[in-house]
């Protein structure tokens, strides 16, 4: 349902943005371009910028400096933009004793739409029927969120996210809390709506499964350097080049964990070693 | 005794029904942040020789907008900074009621709820309090409901979060303000809470939860009026514990439940 004036290539642009949180630096020079269509997955240590970056796109932060373009527009300016963007949060933000069903719960994705003193019409509730079944949390639709399991937690939100029909869907580490069976029909789901044509944004430490599905990663320390999906999968190598430390994965299970080692002189992307990435931070 | 019953309804269903917010936001110490301010409001309202309700509504409101918006802007922690606003608007009173020695204050009936003092006007202005916060409540219904289970999503949303809290801020305000003559200013936070975390024990439902802890407030504040007519003791102490009573029974019976 989009906008024909929208001749931006691309849904989201990075122009040289710096953010600072009071005196400590986030994210320093970052130019980052988003294609529409893309799956981009975002990793980088803990506490590096990963949400930052993703709060700038959503507009929940305004970037020190530079300038965030969402399907080529600042979306502090255009809010009609942000129906547009599924956003699918972290799963622990959510307090589950809350008094509200799956139902209702999904529905709440809509109030972007509805707007105050507005009652959800006919056409919103089937819109949470439709969302529901894709999901197929139909069968769920009036139990009280507190009493899902972590993998129907996992799907509400992303129904939540669904319900407007996105051009694109940003997740914030979606596969944490779940087991690896869901954490692959996750993936599916994902790479079947990659094939539709949107444009996905994830944040993740599942990095060896997802390196089977995503177009590019992009890798997140204060600066940002973006690699394509290697073609051979990735190696414990291009993973220490990654987080910066030297890095290898631990497999256990089907999904492999990423475990990383403190102490090691090794060059994070950006080309600092960790002294100079210390230093960096102490002035 | 109309007239107080009267009063206990409107409180009642007020209290409770800006209360589920308030339990389900974790802004129950903010309240009795706001609450202890109007101890500061009324020795104001004393000493400016204004009416004592008029002066607390500005004093609340304003101490409950500069707790929100200190919160989010300084490094200070919330509770820190409710804390530090109980204390100083607490002694700010305690030094005004000292210098006023020789005028007549019911101080004890301001703390502590006087029920037999309620007159036509506060009848009167806790009814245009309460149109408003229905008002608000109705208006603003999805977007508050959002707010409260997922602050994050509401901005996301482009929901005016910083406005929908702020005003949400203001009639919890004048809540505790139109409250204080019937629970008094020790106990208004609690009459605003425990219907609520009743109410919410036993509610699947959003709009269910409202009404439940309607029902609950209403019946703590006309049986709590009763019981506190005939064993002539303080109102607000009465009604915050037939309240609490309400609140056993609802978690005995979740618990039971629960095994």
């Amino acid at each position: 349902m989009e906008n024909t004036l929208n001749k931006s290539l691309y849904d989201v642009e990075f122009i040289s943005v710096s953010f600072s949180y009071q005196d400590l630096e986030v994210l320093e020079d970052v130019s980052l371009r988003v294609k529409k269509g893309e799956f981009l997955a975002v990793i980088g240590p803990n506490g590096a910028g990963k949400t930052t970056l993703l709060k700038l796109i959503l507009g929940l932060l305004k970037p020190t400096s530079g300038q965030v373009l969402v399907f080529g527009k600042n979306i502090n300016d255009h809010p009609s933009i942000r129906k547009r963007i599924g956003y699918v949060p972290q799963m622990n933000k959510i307090d589950y004793s809350f008094p509200i069903n799956v139902e209702d719960f999904v529905l709440t994705g809509r109030y972007a739409t509805i707007g105050p003193g507005r009652l959800p019409k006919e056409n919103d509730r089937s819109a949470v029927m439709e969302t529901l079944e894709k999901t197929g949390l139909q069968s769920l639709k009036t139990k009280q969120i507190g009493k899902l399991s972590g993998g129907q937690r996992q799907r509400i939100m992303i129904a939540r996210a669904l319900i407007n029909n996105p051009d694109m869907l940003i997740l914030d580490e979606p596969t944490t809390a779940v087991d690896p069976k869901n954490s692959e029909s996750l993936y599916e789901l994902l790479l079947a709506l990659h094939q539709q044509g949107i444009t996905i944004l994830t944040v993740s430490h599942d990095i060896g499964v997802i390196a089977q599905y995503v177009d590019t990663i992009a890798c997140v320390n204060r600066k940002v350097f973006v690699h394509d999906r290697p073609e051979n999968g990735i190696s414990d190598e291009t993973l220490t080049e990654m987080y910066g430390r030297e890095a290898a994965f631990f497999h256990h299970g089907f999904i492999p964990h990423i475990v990383v080692r403190r102490s090691s002189p090794v060059h994070y992307c950006s080309g600092e070693t960790a002294e100079e990435d210390e230093n960096h931070h102490k002035s | 005794m109309q007239r107080a019953l009267l009063a206990g309804i409107l409180i009642g269903s007020l209290c409770a029904v800006i209360g589920i917010y308030v339990v389900l936001k974790g802004m129950s110490f903010m309240g009795a942040g706001i609450s202890h301010a109007a101890f500061g409001g009324v020795a104001l309202g004393f000493l400016l020789k204004v009416n004592p309700i008029l002066s607390s509504i500005f004093f609340c409101v304003a101490s409950g907008l500069g707790i929100a918006y200190l919160s989010k802007k300084s490094r200070i922690k919330e509770d820190t900074t409710i804390g530090i606003f109980f204390a100083s608007t607490m002694a700010l009173g305690i030094l005004i009621f000292g210098f006023l020695k020789g005028v007549n204050v019911d101080l004890f009936g301001y703390l502590f709820g006087n029920i037999l003092a309620v007159t036509l006007n506060d009848l009167y202005l806790t009814l245009l309090v309460e149109g408003f916060v229905f008002f608000f409540i109705l208006f603003y219904y999805k977007e508050l409901l959002l707010l409260v289970l997922d602050q994050e999503m509401a901005e996301v949303s482009g929901i005016p979060v910083p406005l929908v809290y702020y005003l949400l801020v203001c009639f919890i305000s004048l809540t505790i303000v139109t409250s204080i003559k019937v629970v008094g200013i020790v106990l208004v936070s609690a009459l605003i809470i425990i219907p609520s975390a009743a109410a919410l024990q036993i509610s699947n439902n959003f709009k269910r939860a409202l009404i439940t802890a309607i029902i609950f407030g209403v019946s703590s504040s006309i049986g709590g009026l009763i019981l506190s007519y005939f064993l002539d003791t303080p109102s607000g102490a009465t009604i915050v514990l037939f309240a609490t009573i309400i609140f056993l029974i609802t978690s005995l019976l979740t618990s039971k439940k629960r095994d």
